[in-house]
C-alpha cells in the first residue's frame, strides 16, 4: 500500500481511494484571497506638524497619521518627483437629509391648492346633497 | 519579454519600489538631467537636508 503524505496536514494520512481533490480546493481558496495588509503603517500624532516631521516610506507606500483628537488623518507618500506632500483628511459628519425651506414652501403651496380644490368640490356637492334630502330623496 | 520589461523589473527590485528613484532613472536614460537634479533637490528637502550642502559633500567625496 502506498504511503500518502499530506504536506498541509502531516498528522492526517490520506485514503488512497479518496483522491486529492479536497486539499487542492482548500489551497486554491487560500490563494484566491487578496493579500491585504494586517496593520496600517503610521502612528497617532497630536498635530499636523508632528506628522510632517515623521519619516516617510521610501518604497512609495503611504503612511497614515491619525490625529488624537479624531478630527483629521494625515497621509504622507513619496511622489515620483521626490516631494512628499502631507494630505489632510478632515472629519465631516454626514448631514441628515431634510427638505430645505424652498422645497417646504413648494410642498405647502401644492397642499394648499389641493385643499382648495377639495373645498370647491365639497361646496358643489353640499347643495345637491341638501336638496336631495329635502325632496325625500330616491332610495336605490 | 523584451529588454525594457527586464530593466523595469530590475529597477523595481533594486529601488524597492521607490517611485522617485524609478522616475529619476527613467529621466536619466532619456537624457533629462535637469529633471534628475530637480528630483534630487526635492528628495533632499523631503529628508530635511540642504541640497547644496549635499552636493558639496558628494563633490568632496569624489574630490571634484
Amino acid at each position: 500500500m502506498a504511503f500518502n503524505y499530506n504536506p498541509y496536514n502531516p498528522y492526517q494520512f490520506q485514503n488512497p481511494y479518496m483522491g486529492y481533490q479536497q486539499p487542492t480546493q482548500q489551497y486554491q481558496n487560500q490563494m484566491s484571497q487578496p493579500n491585504l495588509p494586517q496593520t496600517i503603517p503610521g502612528q497617532m500624532v497630536d498635530s499636523v506638524d508632528t506628522a510632517r516631521s515623521k519619516d516617510i516610506d521610501m518604497s512609495g507606500a503611504p503612511r497614515y497619521y491619525p490625529n488624537i483628537n479624531g478630527q483629521e488623518i494625515y497621509v504622507k507618500q513619496l511622489q515620483p518627483d521626490g516631494t512628499c506632500p502631507t494630505v489632510v483628511y478632515r472629519k465631516v459628519i454626514d448631514p441628515v437629509i431634510s427638505p430645505n425651506s424652498q422645497e417646504r414652501d413648494l410642498y405647502s403651496e401644492a397642499f394648499n391648492r389641493v385643499f382648495a380644490e377639495l373645498d370647491a368640490i365639497k361646496s358643489m356637492i353640499e347643495p345637491v346633497k341638501r336638496s336631495g334630502k329635502s325632496d325625500g330623496g330616491t332610495k336605490v | 519579454m523584451n529588454q525594457q520589461m527586464i530593466i523595469n523589473m530590475l529597477l523595481q527590485r533594486v529601488t524597492k519600489g521607490n517611485p522617485a528613484v524609478i522616475n529619476a532613472v527613467n529621466m536619466f536614460r532619456s537624457g533629462n538631467s535637469s529633471g534628475v537634479e530637480q528630483i534630487a533637490r526635492n528628495m533632499c528637502k523631503t529628508n530635511g537636508s540642504n541640497p547644496d550642502e549635499v552636493l558639496r559633500t558628494v563633490q568632496n567625496m569624489f574630490r571634484f
